[in-house]
């Protein structure tokens, strides 16, 4: 072998043996600094869940091997039977015990809101984000983020921010305290150091002049006041954001990889219920908090919220957010082989009424024309969104089921809409996005629920007939019995159940553990449901999988 | 006694289990709490199958850290604002800056100057242009100028406008005259031009208008910069190309022009036509003398919808030579290329720019305009096109087989119509073009 060869050959493979030891233990050594600043922003999301990741997942050769295959992960964070128990990411609320109408329309709450019994003192100006506004602090010394209307579309922004937060809030998520707040200009009072970021991205020291301009652009009510949605700023450390991968490895609540969170992946269910496209991690905020025992918790939580319901960025929701990501390379290329002849369901939808907003200003582009549950997407492709499995999407779909029509319109009531027409709206359309929702996760899984054993019965709810999807005779529930004998498994036998109850008297032994596979077809339809897998003893039920 | 204690026992038990239930369990009564906090062991991947599974992305991973540092950087310290800011203040002093792409290595950049925003004096002379510019691409061309004039006469739609221009194109390529040359006989040639011009025309509306133009034309040939090509006069007898010495020229020119696009650029509707008839005489020592005659019409059909547009544009121009004098080579009518500006030759994409020559040509463009991907003013375009363009001498020269076509396929990126970039490959019987480029030739 020639010398320049020998030469390059060895350099070549230094730089690989380089490669692949600094890179693990860099990142080892990064993850050691305790709770370091995680820094997110709109264009960096963009560039990596929109390009970065779009591209490079698939170099992974794990994730190209799942994807060739079609192989699904199943959630790791989930209990065994089948739950998401709490954590600093998510607590169970409303599907777990439900809360009170006041509970809901009160979403999380620290303080009354921001006092408004004396002036508010502008420290700071806030134009990171689509919606810009002020920080100020109130009476009491609380910080607040007030958050405006665009001009002309009074209400829409700041009741879907508020809205948006109470359904996130009583779904389990961590949220910041939300308020509607309308007020004078003459409450508004600039703090002696107040800076504002303006239209030049210069900053500069916040003026009378300069705030008179600013609240120029701020639409106001009849009564000349004006209207803002007001978030308290969270008491404790910020330290950025979280990301949808990976995780903080010094953080002892943080031991599941974020991609394979259920709460995260099912932020696609949520979201699509409410609308919510703008799920991004630099929407995201880490807080180091002190818990009740005066340990430090960090503590995971979703904000801003104003691209809810029907608002957009300033005019309303873009016709073609929810149905496409930002850029939707899928979407392009049936278009481009289609030469442009495929319509859109989106630009169908948006044909169909004009190309204009058919709402009220104050509620925005929102109704459940084509929305296909399985189909929505929010504004940038964040894969371990598409993670979601069938069991992911059934357990967000029984707990948005959880939400009755009163409490659905208490969260709406929240908003502080002026028109009843406009709440009544939001709620008739989110009580059946609710049930279409429900209807698609149900029919995707098997949903079965509520597994209980008592005596030798076996005992569950089938949700599609409690919820009135299926009709309630002639589902047949087919569940093969399986023993567990140490490493092996035997199958012992196949039950049939036209009621949601398997007896298991004949099976039941003392020391073994019986698995069901349970499986239900329809009335009309000889299509065997996905499996729920059950492990049950005498000491009642050890374990629930969904398939995923 | 026992009775009550039982009874007691009883009653105790079933309150503890009725509360342990209500905590445990909402509304079915479980008998376990299915919230609990039972995880079921997920070991992690060992180091050594994260690394074999992850080993392709390594490099990429060296990419995405400078990215996304960079994008923080700019949205925290708000860059792109402070650069729009920048720009909206720099133009409303009258300073427009521009930047051009005419291929992957021709970039290029200019400045105008409105001399009456800058003077401060718009609000009182609403009317009055007076400007003047720059503009440079690499390898393509520097072009200075300066313009003064009125686009409106009184309150009447009566304008004129005088303009001075210098250019500078260091390689414009020559194939020879007329449809049969030989791609391999490639030459290129140095023009520089000094142009005087004045206007004087009327608008009926905001759609149709009439010119009248008086110009003279300095018009120097040299070697031309292209390293390989072959210098155009050792290639091809000096003395079959007439004008090769350069020309003085003074023009008279008439210009009709109906424009009813709905737009200058991502038109949807509409079209534009334009005849212009002009009479060349060389001064000096040129012996040119001809007429030129220019026809051209584009439509722009919207298909259903705003998103498909099939656009079609029909252009011809005749030089014809008057006694014995000549149309100088410069000065004919060219295809080739993408053909807009800084180029002067007409869209036929197949082909280099400026392939064809000769006095007359004849050509259509047919573009099918489809969007394929839009959020708010942002759109993707996809097209589909066909060129077919021919150029001849005398009338009696043309024969359809002489018509060569180009056909490709290409993407544009626009925002509120306006098109940012385009990529577009093409291809003709002598090879692919691809094009990168700002701007749409029609």
């Amino acid at each position: 072998m020639l010398r320049p060869v020998r030469r390059f050959n060895g350099l070549f493979w230094i730089l690989v043996t380089c490669f692949l030891t600094v890179l693990p233990f860099g990142a080892w050594a990064e993850e050691t600094v305790e709770f370091k600043k995680n820094q997110s922003g709109l264009y960096k999301d963009i560039f990596d869940q929109n390009i970065y990741y779009e591209f490079t997942h698939y170099l992974n050769l794990d994730y190209l091997c799942r994807a060739l295959f079609m192989k699904k992960v199943r959630a790791q964070n989930v209990n065994c039977y089948d739950e998401v128990p709490d954590s600093t990411f998510f607590t169970n609320r409303h599907g777990r015990k439900k809360l009170s109408l006041a509970e809901l329309e009160s979403g999380h709450r620290e303080t009354p809101g921001p006092d408004l019994g004396a002036n508010l003192t502008i420290v700071d100006g806030k134009f990171e984000g689509v919606h810009p506004g002020f920080f100020v602090l109130d009476r009491r010394g609380d910080k607040y983020l007030l958050k405006f209307d665009p001009v002309d579309y009074i209400e829409q922004a700041t009741s879907s921010e508020v809205i948006g937060s109470r359904f996130y809030h009583a779904i389990g998520y961590n949220v910041p305290q939300y308020d509607i707040i309308v007020f004078d200009a003459s409450k508004l009072v600039i703090g002696e150091n107040a800076t504002i970021v303006d239209d030049s991205g210069f900053r500069r020291k916040l003026t009378p002049e300069k705030l008179e301009e600013y609240l120029l652009f701020i639409p106001q009510d009849s009564e000349g006041r004006y209207r803002a949605s007001a978030s308290k700023i969270l008491n404790g450390v910020n330290k950025g954001s979280f990301s949808f991968y990976g995780r903080r490895k010094n953080d002892p609540n943080d031991r599941v990889d974020h991609r394979n969170r259920r709460e995260i992946r099912a932020l696609q269910v949520f979201s699509s219920w409410i609308s919510n496209y703008d799920i991004r991690e630099s929407n995201t905020l880490d807080m180091l908090e002190v818990d009740e025992n005066g340990n430090s918790v960090l503590r995971h939580y979703l904000i801003d919220f104003n691209t809810s319901l029907g608002a957009g960025t300033s005019d309303g929701k873009p016709p073609m957010t929810t149905h496409e990501y930002l850029l939707d390379y899928g979407e392009a290329i049936k278009a481009f082989l289609t030469l442009g002849w495929w319509e859109k369901p989106w630009q169908k939808r948006w044909r169909e009424v004009g190309e204009k907003v058919p709402q009220p200003p104050a509620v925005g582009y929102f109704d459940n024309r084509y929305f296909d549950p399985g189909r929505f997407k929010v504004q940038l492709p964040h894969h371990p969104l598409k993670d979601l499995t069938r069991a992911d999407g059934f357990w967000a779909a029984k707990i948005i089921m959880a939400f009755s029509d009163e409490d659905i319109k208490a969260m709406v009531g929240a908003g502080k809409l002026t028109d009843p027409k406009d709440s009544a709206y939001l709620v008739d359309a989110l009580k059946e996005r609710r049930h279409l929702i429900a209807k698609y996760w149900f029919d995707q899984a098997n949903p079965l629920d509520a597994f209980d054993l008592k005596g030798n019965i076996l005992s569950f709810n089938d949700l599609a007939i409690e919820y009135g999807f299926q009709p309630g005779q002639g589902s047949v529930y087919n569940a093969d019995v399986f023993q567990k004998n140490g490493e092996g498994i035997k199958k012992l036998t196949t039950l049939k159940a036209q009621e949601p109850a398997i007896d298991l008297k004949n099976w039941l032994t003392e020391n073994g553990v019986v698995e069901l596979l349970i499986r239900t077809t329809r009335p009309g339809s000889a299509k065997q449901s996905p499996s729920v897998r059950i492990q049950v003893s005498l000491k009642g039920i050890e374990r629930i999988i969904h398939e995923d | 006694m026992n009775f009550h204690l039982k009874l007691l026992k009883v009653a105790i038990g079933s309150i503890i289990f009725c509360l342990g239930a209500g905590v445990v369990a909402w509304a079915q009564d479980l008998t376990y709490d299915r919230y609990a906090a039972l995880l079921e062991e997920n070991p992690e991947s060992s180091t050594a199958k994260k690394i074999a599974s992850h080993f392709l992305v390594y490099p990429f991973e060296l990419v995405k850290w400078p990215v996304d540092q960079t994008l923080l950087y700019i949205e925290k310290h708000y860059l792109e604002k402070k650069v729009e800011w920048i720009y909206d203040k720099i133009q409303e002093q009258g300073i427009k800056p521009s930047g051009t792409i005419v291929s992957l290595g021709g970039l290029g950049g200019g400045l105008e100057v409105d001399f009456v925003r800058l003077t401060r004096l718009r609000e009182h002379y609403p009317d009055l242009t007076t400007r003047g510019w720059y503009q440079w691409t690499n390898d393509v061309n520097m072009e200075v100028g300066s313009e003064l004039g009125l686009q409106r006469i009184g309150e009447t739609g009566f304008r004129t406008i005088g303009n001075f221009k210098y250019s500078n194109r260091p390689e414009e390529h020559f194939y020879g005259i007329g449809p049969d040359t030989s791609a391999g006989e490639g030459t290129s040639y140095r023009m520089e031009s000094t142009d005087l011009e004045t206007l004087f025309g009327y608008n009926w509306g905001p759609s149709l208008s009439a010119d009248a133009k008086f110009g003279y034309h300095n018009v120097n040939i040299t070697n031309g910069e292209d390293g390989g090509r072959g210098i155009i006069d050792t290639v091809f007898r000096p003395q079959t190309i007439s004008g090769l010495a350069g020309d003085e020229l003074i023009d008279l020119k008439l210009e009709l022009q109906r424009d009813t696009r709905n737009r200058s650029e991502n038109s949807t509707k509409g079209g534009l036509a334009k005849f212009v008839w002009s009479y060349y005489e060389g001064v000096d020592n040129s012996k040119a003398r001809y007429f030129k005659y220019e026809a051209e019409m584009s439509r722009f059909l919207r298909l259903g919808a705003d998103r498909r547009v099939l656009a079609f544009r029909l252009y011809g121009e005749h030089n014809d030579e008057i006694g014995d004098r000549y149309v100088p080579f410069h000065q004919m009518a060219k295809l080739g290329g993408y053909g807009a500006y800084p180029r002067l030759s007409r869209t036929l994409r197949g082909f280099d720019f400026n392939r064809f020559f000769d006095e007359s040509s004849a050509l259509m463009n047919l573009e099918y305009r489809y969007t394929i991907w839009e959020y708010r003013d942002f759109k993707l375009d996809s097209i589909v096109f066909w060129d077919e363009g021919q150029v001849f001498g005398e009338f009696s020269d043309f024969q359809f087989k002489d018509f060569r076509e180009s056909y490709g396929l290409g993407f544009r990126v626009s925002l509120a119509n306006v098109v940012l970039l385009t990529a577009v490959v093409a291809h003709g019987d002598e090879g692919t073009n691809l094009y990168v480029k700002t701007g749409a030739p029609f």
